[in-house]
């Protein structure tokens, strides 16, 4: 902590020779770096604009909308919105999420410690995680033995399977044999089992690659639909949010096969994607420091 | 007598289980969840995997079909047109664990090359967003943008002088890798930064004090310092990703590909994918025994990249 | 707190979030019942698609269903219920997929996407039933007799002759209408053009401002006036009254007023036709007006089939359309515009009101394209045409000959199928009910929904009276039709299939509804159907007939000749490649496919279920 502050003061208050290379390269650098955030920018701006557009005039348009074509409205929004049916998808999708994160890293933790201590089982354990990695049953079979768990229909046939894979345990294995040896020993004279080591003292320090494997649990599960689809297909209140827009965007997908076309249901398409990233990118700075924050705590160790 | 010795140190060989249980009884208990997780998820379901080796059909089940040995692979392998789609899958995966790979490690140098902090969170934030659209919508976007008159095409045309034409629609080598390469760091550049990001702003500030004051240019406190320092990350994330490249995220070209661009667009993957569901019925042996074969290439990919890796001193496993 | 405490106390948290999610909406019911339904008459039915999900989130809240599953059913009198189960969008082949493959089977399949009735059947999928159709659905068999289509399609005879059921089918009673079909500014040939006999310009134009149907004009076509031509039209199409385009000199004729219409209004760079990026379609459509058949295996008049990938219609269809396209009337992009359906090529050009003629949907006929900016589009009138004769191109085989495979519906479809998970349920009062849907009264049941009568004596259920449909959702007309609610012309969305139990298999109500539309744009919808398909077989019980092993060779085949059509046939369109010693090579190419073997089989099957 006090590293990185006496860090930030350095690059406040140093003073420093710049040559006329370092100039160009500064030029170059910010260039590149807004090219980089307009070019992924302008495709959600142009979802954005289209979205609070007139839809037939939006139809009849070509290219890129820099701004709402015909008259601005919120129809599309208005349509989306008419049933409770996305709010619902968002809750699910964000217990989903923190369910799945939170699973997926305490089974990876708690395996990876288990698997840095020195025990007799430590080479058949990662010799059979190896395994799991080389093959897999596929979609069917995973259903049927799920089935026969009576886990078909019900939520935790979406938050528990594939919440962990051996390539996380392996990871945190390697975060943890990567801390000390004299930080084990120092616990294990303090008096602490196993479990208060691996909470209070190991945790913590192994944390920049608990960061990458949080990051990844997240994203895998915000983005997921799939699962959704598979087990729990009839029970519209628990679907996640990608399945409502799914649902959403196919139903309206023939809206111009009828003699009296609404032509908001255009936008529907549109909306439903805004609908989606919105919160997380007005949420998101929120948590990206304290995501910093939590890499930093470690240390990146070979 | 050294090795006894040696053995006498490590210990575990030479200890009874009963000694082992009562020393370290709870680490075996915390192996508990993953054992039951495991059996569950992964080691019950893999009695489907006899699926690829049989004539699988659904009356008779995984257990009356008739077993047919290697015969899907042979039909896999024999296909006129695998090889080149064997050919496409590598050329995309090698971009993409190439290019792919270091351009989020180029974005997140630049990133740190920046002083101005508010521009660079900014600039960050702007970038993530990609990543939380779907599959579904980024493919379909860039397939409006790069139509004929498209946004992009036409950005392309005035330019660079290239011809105003539906490139999606081009069977030239490197037209569509390229694009789906473009496709594939568009949407992830921002969100794979995070980490080197993060890694970056971990460097000792000392260091780069004393550097500045040697006269070190940024340019130079980048490559010495910076570089140096995230290079144990970047071998990780390097070993992760190779496994992954050649196997995984190729449902877009589902989305992307056509008939006249087979040639170019075509992995094995999507070749299967036909094989097994295309015209009729579905095969799912085929399917299965395609699956099989990329998750075994993928691992020993996996398994390859790291044994590199630890020649640099730093690996997975 | 300690660090552990903080977990153990997050787990707990998640795992009550999760036990208190699954209680509260695991639960929330989804079955529809109308009185005192039993396990055995509880059925499970599986549906594919084509439901409304705006009006209620379950299909057992259909107010037709409900209304029905009121009564009583079967010699017992059972109240019978249904569960409905529909796979999430996007995904409903790999629910499917994944249903059959774990042995997780309904009661009632929809058998939209399945294999043929038989293979399910022998698969051990689906269930036969003879036994309950002969005993329990004398609407069904007398139905399934009554014609050779109906006949041929929904019964499988057996080589001692008995007859056996596999499937419930749609029967529907007449050619329904179908969404997409070639339309033309006609308002530009009243502005531009001049009647061939007489010299004069046409007059015309909209008779009320605010009716976006209400054209008049006194246009004719070329043709008419030309008494072999319109001797010959009239043995194809007796109601053809010359006002409408019908022959492909016509269209040519069409195209050249287009050019002076886009010349005169300043439209650069555009032209009168654009055509799919191949640039044909498989199907038919404009390539069988050449002569008939179309590139695919294809039966003619006399039941013989033909592979057609290398026959003269072919080749006459990409003379024209080379002509065409060295005319400037066709689309030189066409070939680029990959990711354009069929039936909205270049979508855009066509709202901006710059094209003439175009293959489109209902929902741009009339004045319905207006969009009111003063822009192209200002006064537009989209009127649909029929299928163009050839009477220009090729030799003489190839002219005067209504095209034969075109999209379009035929009179059977779809169905139900009957798994054995059935098998212990109370049959006789699941096929008693379905076969009420046979009956003309279940019919307006399922495509159209209750009747004024009907929904006032249904207290119930208030969803007639929530979306405004007090006066049911059909009515007897003048002429004697059943006639669509206002209400439900006027509705954009999914009303309609709200209404309706349209996933029951019934008979189709086709003839004697009146589906609302003005006459301009009723005319526009029978044009597009006035050629039926009696050529195109594919779907048909000639394929549905075909084993597994067959389909399979068939299908291969066909994706690599496809693939070689694709790439190839364009370049005849835009002169790439010339009609002498390019076609033969494109014939060699193909023979060496050996399609003969294919047209081979399938005389087989046709030879079995002829169904003209």
């Amino acid at each position: 902590m006090a590293k990185n502050r006496k860090k930030e003061e350095w690059e406040n208050n140093m003073v420093e020779t710049k040559t006329t290379a370092d100039i160009i390269v500064n030029i170059i650098v910010y260039v590149l770096v807004a090219l980089v955030a307009l070019c992924s920018v302008i495709p959600m701006w142009h979802v954005l604009m289209s979205s609070f557009s007139d839809g037939k005039t939006l139809l009849a348009h070509k290219g890129l909308v820099f701004w709402p074509v015909g008259q601005a409205n919120a129809e599309g929004y208005r349509l989306i919105f008419r049933n409770n049916s996305i709010l619902q998808g968002y809750f699910n999708t964000i217990v989903y999420t923190i369910s799945f994160t939170f699973f997926g890293f305490m089974l990876s933790a708690v395996t990876g410690y288990a698997l840095s201590r020195d025990t007799k089982l430590k080479k058949p354990m990662t010799m059979a995680l190896m395994l799991t990695m080389l093959f897999s049953g596929g979609m069917v079979p995973g259903y049927m033995v799920l089935r026969s768990l009576g886990m078909v229909g019900t939520i935790w046939a979406l938050v528990l399977p594939g919440c962990t894979n051996s390539m996380f345990c392996i990871m945190m294995m390697n975060a943890f044999n990567a801390i000390p040896k004299e930080m084990y020993e120092a616990s294990h004279i303090d008096g602490a089992g196993h479990l208060t080591t691996l909470f209070e003292i190991t945790l913590p320090q192994a944390m920049n690659m608990g960061s990458v494997i949080i990051l990844n649990l997240v994203i895998s599960q915000w983005n997921s639909w799939m699962q959704a689809s598979i087990y729990v297909p009839n029970k519209k209140a628990l679907w996640p949010l990608q399945l409502v827009i799914r649902q959403l965007t196919s139903e309206n997908a023939n809206f111009l096969n009828s003699s009296n076309p609404d032509y908001s249901r255009y936008l529907i398409q549109f909306a439903v994607i805004i609908a989606a990233i919105a919160p997380i990118i007005i949420m998101f700075p929120f948590f990206q420091d304290k995501m910093e924050k939590g890499m930093i705590q470690g240390g990146v160790k070979g | 007598m050294a090795k006894k010795n040696a053995a006498v140190l490590t210990g575990s060989a030479r200890r009874s289980w009963k000694t082992e249980l009562k020393r370290d009884w709870v680490v075996y208990m915390l192996f508990v969840p993953i054992i039951v997780y495991e059996i569950i998820f992964h080691f019950l379901p893999m009695f489907g995997i006899v699926m690829a080796f049989q004539d699988y059909n659904v009356a008779d089940g995984y257990f009356g079909s008739p077993w047919v040995g290697l015969k899907h692979f042979a039909t896999l392998f024999g296909g006129e047109d695998f090889p080149q789609a064997i050919r496409n899958t590598v050329a995309i995966g090698l971009l993409k664990a190439t290019i792919g790979f270091i351009a989020p490690i180029i974005f997140a140098l630049m990133l740190s090359l920046i002083e101005n902090k508010k521009f660079k969170r900014f600039c960050q934030t702007l970038s993530y967003m990609p990543n939380f659209v779907a599959a579904v919508i980024v493919c379909s976007l860039f397939t409006q943008f790069l139509a004929k008159d498209g946004p992009l095409t036409m950005l392309l045309t005035n330019i660079f002088g290239l011809t105003n034409q539906n490139w999606f629609a081009n069977d030239q080598i490197p037209v569509f890798w390229l694009i789906y390469l473009f496709m594939g760091i568009w949407q992830s550049i921002g969100w794979g930064s995070i980490m080197y990001v993060a890694a970056i702003s971990q460097i000792s500030g000392d260091l780069h004090e004393a550097a500045a004051i040697d006269g070190a240019t940024r340019m130079q406190r980048m490559f010495k310092i910076t570089l140096p320092n995230i290079l144990p990350m970047i071998m990780m994330m390097f070993v992760i990703n190779i496994g992954t490249a050649f196997v995984a995220g190729y449902d877009n070209i589902l989305l992307l590909y056509m008939p006249s661009t087979y040639s170019v667009s075509d992995t094995v993957f999507t070749y299967t994918y036909r094989q097994a569901f295309g015209g009729g019925s579905s095969n799912y042996s085929l399917s299965a025994a395609s699956g099989l074969f990329q998750s075994v290439v993928g691992t020993v990919l996996l398994l390859l990249s790291n044994a590199l890796s630890r020649k640099t001193g730093s690996s997975l496993f | 707190m300690s660090i552990r405490t903080k977990w153990i106390a997050l787990f707990v948290a998640v795992v009550v979030m999760l036990v208190g999610m699954q209680v509260y909406y695991g639960s929330i019911g989804t079955t529809s019942s109308g009185g005192s339904a039993t396990p055995e008459t509880t059925f499970d039915w599986w549906i594919y698609s084509g439901t409304s999900s705006e009006y209620y989130d379950n299909y057992a809240k259909n107010p037709a269903i409900q209304y029905t599953l009121r009564k009583v059913w079967g010699p017992e009198e059972k109240s019978i219920a249904f569960n409905f189960l529909q796979g999430a969008p996007g995904s409903e082949a790999d629910n499917y997929s994944t249903m059959l493959a774990s042995g997780d089977l309904p009661d009632i399949i929809d058998a939209v996407i399945s294999d043929p009735p038989k293979v399910m059947v022998t698969k051990g999928y689906a269930m036969e039933i003879t036994e309950w159709v002969e005993q329990y659905m004398p609407n069904y068999v007398a139905l399934a007799h009554s014609n050779n289509e109906y006949y041929f399609n929904s019964v499988s005879v057996d080589d001692e002759g008995k007859e056996h059921y596999y499937a419930l089918c749609n029967f529907a009673d007449g050619y329904d209408t179908i969404f997409q079909g070639y339309q033309y500014r006609r308002d530009w040939i009243v502005k531009y053009g001049v009647n061939s006999s007489t010299g004069v310009p046409f007059t015309g134009g909209y008779t009320d401002e605010t009716d976006q149907d209400s054209w008049e004009d006194n246009v004719m076509f070329p043709s008419w006036y030309d008494e072999a031509k319109k001797a010959k039209y009239l043995e194809l199409n007796p109601s053809w009254d010359g006002t409408t385009p019908a022959y492909i000199s016509d269209w040519e004729w069409m195209f050249e007023i287009f050019t002076r219409a886009q010349a005169d209004l300043g439209i650069k760079d555009k032209y009168s036709i654009s055509m799919y990026y191949p640039g044909f379609t498989w199907s038919g459509g404009l390539l069988s007006c050449f002569g008939g058949g179309t590139c695919y295996w294809y039966q003619d008049a006399d039941n013989k089939v033909h592979f057609g990938g290398n026959e003269e219609t072919f080749k006459t269809y990409l003379e024209c359309l080379h002509n065409w396209y060295q005319k400037g009337w066709l689309d030189h992009d066409f070939n680029q515009r990959t990711s354009d359906s069929f039936y909205q090529i270049d979508d855009t050009s066509v709202r901006q009101g710059q094209i003439g003629m175009w293959n489109g949907v209902q929902s741009e006929l009339g004045g319905r394209l207006d969009m009111k900016d003063g822009g192209f589009t200002a006064g537009i009138f989209v009127d649909g045409a029929t299928y163009p004769i050839n009477d220009v191109y090729g030799p003489e085989s190839c002219q005067y000959k209504a095209p034969d495979c075109v999209m379009g519906s035929g009179l059977v479809s779809g169905g139900i199928l009957i798994t054995p998970k059935a098998a212990n349920k109370d049959l006789a009062a699941l096929f008693s009910y379905l076969d009420y849907f046979y009956s003309e009264e279940g019919a307006l049941l399922k495509c159209l929904g209750l009747s004024k009568a009907q929904a006032d004596e249904f207290t119930e259920n208030t969803f007639y009276k929530d979306n405004g449909l007090e006066g049911g959702a059909w009515f007897l007309n003048d002429e004697g039709k059943y006639q669509k609610s206002d209400v439900l012309v006027q509705d954009s969305g999914q009303l309609a299939t709200a209404c309706g139990f349209n996933k029951a298999p019934g008979l189709g109500l086709i003839k004697n509804v009146d589906l609302g539309y003005a006459p301009s744009y009723q005319a526009s919808l029978d044009r597009w159907t006035v050629f039926p398909n009696t050529g195109f077989f594919q779907g048909t019980r000639t394929t549905n007939e075909m084993s597994q092993e067959e389909t399979k060779t068939v299908a291969d085949l066909w994706a690599k000749i496809l693939e070689y059509m694709t790439k190839n046939a364009a370049d005849f369109i835009t002169g790439k490649n010339d009609f002498e010693k390019g076609w033969d090579k494109w014939v060699k190419v193909l023979g060496k496919y050996k399609p003969d073997t294919v047209t081979a089989l399938f005389q087989t099957y046709v030879d079995k279920y002829p169904f003209r």
